[in-house]
């Protein structure tokens, strides 16, 4: 199974901040670790996640630094405390949404 | 930094008007993950250039409309504090004066018109983070060009009569 791009449209800023809370990543190791938690399904556009983890940032809900390892500069985004209330809201939200879909479908 | 991607979206991202750091940060960025996947599939770099835009113009125009709007809010006390002070006899008959009649027409309609769209620029700047960039953008470009409307008129008041800047 594969999830499209249009799909994803409105849940993608939600799972960036999932995958960040967990430890602060690098724009690759954020791709990847989308990719890996759902099991290589998201038809990922890759390079449409720096804009979504700029347009998070902007809103506050992510901090970024400069890191440097292997002789490299890379920008590092963390969850930020309100984007930690943001998260929860929106696995809430998400959660009954499913249900309500759920429900229906079944 | 020769990557035809790359150099593509540096083209894209100038043309989009994002310059600077912020242009370098963004293509930092890409680099980086190229560096870790070479044969990575990143889209178009002017659909990325857009997007990027897009984010950039709607919190820039923000700050443009609040921006604005506390320099309204400073223009307009300034206003009212050189009518309180100021000797409005020959405003009171504005009519020795068809200059004068017109400037206090503009200058109490433009008021109002700064007001209002400075208070609808605040307001949506404020709670509408996701309308258009380049509605934002008209926005902040209408206030400001109503309180230099203002404003001209009110520097223009002494010299053709509206009003005395001695004190009463």
């Amino acid at each position: 199974m594969s999830v499209r791009a249009e799909e994803l449209k409105g849940h993608l800023d939600t799972m960036i901040l999932a995958v960040v809370a967990d430890e602060p990543l690098h724009g690759y190791a954020i791709i990847e670790e989308l990719k890996r938690r759902s099991g290589g399904a998201l038809a990922l556009p890759e390079g449409t996640v720096y804009p979504a983890l700029h347009r998070l940032e902007r809103s506050g809900f992510l901090a970024s630094s400069w890191s440097t390892g292997d002789g490299r500069r890379r920008r590092v985004y963390k969850l930020t405390a309100r984007g930690r209330r943001e998260l929860g809201v929106r696995r809430t939200s998400w959660r009954e949404f499913a249900a309500t879909v759920e429900a229906v479908l079944a | 930094m020769n990557d035809p991607f790359l150099e593509a979206l540096r083209r894209e991202l100038s043309a989009a008007g994002i310059r600077g750091s912020q242009r370098e940060r963004i293509l930092a960025e890409y680099e980086d993950h190229l560096a870790c996947d070479p044969n990575a599939l990143l889209g178009s770099p002017s659909e990325l250039a857009r997007q990027f835009a897009d984010e950039l113009g709607t919190s820039r125009a923000r700050r443009a409309a609040t921006s604005a709007f506390a320099a309204l809010a400073l223009a307009g006390g300034l206003t009212v504090g050189a009518f309180a002070s100021a000797n409005l006899g020959p405003l009171k008959s504005a009519e020795q004066h068809p200059l004068a009649r017109a400037a206090a027409a503009v200058l109490v309609i433009a008021a109002q018109l700064a007001f209002a769209t400075g208070v609808l620029a605040a307001l949506r700047s404020f709670w509408r983070r996701r309308v258009a960039s380049d509605l934002f953008d008209g926005i902040a470009r209408g206030v400001m060009e109503a309180a230099a409307c203002l404003l001209g008129f009110a520097a223009l008041g002494p010299y053709v009569g509206l009003w005395s800047p001695s004190a009463a």
